[in-house]
């Protein structure tokens, strides 16, 4: 009988240890690894609406591919300088903003934000392309960046891009939004557009169903690097 | 050695289990580490950046220069530092600029102050808008951004408002104590389109 219960024991054991590593082990799904440059982003997601995070109170959401400049491949300033395109819900100083966005920041600490009023996000779960694009703006270097098709923005600022990352922040505390990843993905690398083929797109690192309350943002992000 | 059956139900019922979980376990870690060998090229790509590119052209403005009428001055002031546009830790130090301008002049204004090239922007936009700069203490936390948000409080905000409807269309803030460089003469290159 002892060693029956022994038994027993040793398998409870196993199986938990192997049901425990299933939930732990995320592996690269929605991770491109590229060793070099980018020469461009295209994402496709399903657009929703979030809930209105309550702009009066200073709150909002958004959905966002960013995508570094300068050469940058870090989280903080200064080794942190984007330009980026996306969907934005809640307070942009007074206003209750609910469309898509363009944002860009230099090496430098130049910070600019602005409503897209060209293209709209259409009705809750609507699909919506983005992309960014190095290239050159009146013979400088710089960016490109589009909404279905529609030019949002053109910037002079230094390549290469490095990283990219499709992510949602919330600035609520209590409101993680649901877990939306894009549908499709494409980056450039030498030259040639690449599509991520494999399967359900996933965050990289951390498990993909926790968020992050980091620097009083909610956060869930997709790297591509 | 006799086992009983619910001892024998139960072992089946855990390695029924262990299967299972080390079932999830191999298609997780089927995921690839590197994707990069996994992609597929070129033709299936269901977008066609040469032709985004080739067919797009910046966004028609719905709101060309009308000539106004405009709002006034001391009404995008207002707006620009009622208690709602500012955050929580805001704090206003009374230093206040409004200017009405094109798009196209705000944009080479601001390459301007950013130390960038100004002559060779191609910019034709001539929408009018108020550009309003206010100094003091603004939280910088609210901002999106793929790495941390913990920016530091700016010590100006540019804001940029539709001159005729008053819409927030955009701000913008950067590393100096005030943006002065923003109000200088143009070079003369620029006073010309583009």
């Amino acid at each position: 009988m002892r060693k029956i219960v022994l038994l027993v024991l040793i398998l409870v054991m196993i199986a938990t240890v192997q049901v425990g590593t299933a939930f732990a082990s995320y592996h690269a799904a929605g991770y491109v690894n590229a060793s070099d440059s980018f020469g461009g982003g295209y994402v496709e997601w399903a657009q929703l609406w979030y809930p209105d995070p309550g702009s009066l109170s200073g709150n909002h959401n958004n959905h966002t591919l960013w995508f570094w400049t300068d050469g940058t491949n870090g989280y903080s300033y200064p080794n942190l300088a984007f330009v980026g395109v996306g969907y934005w819900h809640g307070y942009l100083k007074g206003e209750d903003w609910n469309g898509f966005y363009w944002e860009r920041m230099t090496k430098d600490n130049w910070w600019d934000i602005g409503k897209v009023t060209s293209v709209a996000p259409g009705s809750n779960g609507t699909n919506h392309s983005f992309e960014v694009v190095p290239d050159y703006v009146s013979g400088y270097q710089g960016y490109y960046g589009y909404i279905d098709s529609t030019q949002v923005f053109q910037f002079q600022q230094a390549w290469p891009s490095k990283k990219m990352q499709v992510g949602l922040e919330s600035s609520r505390n209590d409101q993680a939004l649901g877990h939306t990843y894009p549908s499709y993905m494409e980056y450039k690398s030498s030259g040639n557009w690449l599509r991520w083929s494999y399967g359900a797109i996933r965050k990289e690192s951390n498990s993909p169903y926790s968020w992050a309350w980091r620097n009083n943002v909610y956060y869930l992000g997709d790297d591509w690097r | 050695m006799k086992i009983s059956r619910k001892v024998l139900s139960g072992l089946v019922i855990l390695v029924i289990m262990g299967a299972l979980s080390a079932g999830v376990l191999i298609a997780l870690n089927a995921h690839p580490q590197k994707a990069v060998g996994d992609i597929t090229v070129v033709s299936e790509l269901k977008h066609d950046p040469a032709e985004i590119a080739a067919k797009a052209t910046p966004p028609a403005n719905p709101r060309m220069a009308t000539g106004g009428p405009y709002m006034s001055k001391e009404g995008i002031l207002d707006k620009a530092t009622a208690a709602k546009a500012l955050g929580k830790n805001d704090k206003l130090s009374g230093h206040e600029e409004a200017v009405l301008m094109t798009e196209g002049e705000f944009r080479r204004r601001q390459a301007m102050l950013m130390g960038r090239p100004v002559k060779n922007l191609e910019l034709d936009d001539d929408k009018e808008i108020w550009v309003v700069v206010l100094g003091g203490e603004f939280e910088q936390t609210w901002r999106s951004s793929p790495g941390d948000s913990n920016f530091p409080p700016a010590k100006w905000e540019m804001l940029k408002y539709d001159a005729k409807t008053g819409e927030l269309l955009g701000m913008s803030t950067g590393p100096v104590d005030w943006p002065d460089a923003f109000f200088k003469e143009l070079p003369q290159a620029s006073a010309s389109k583009n």
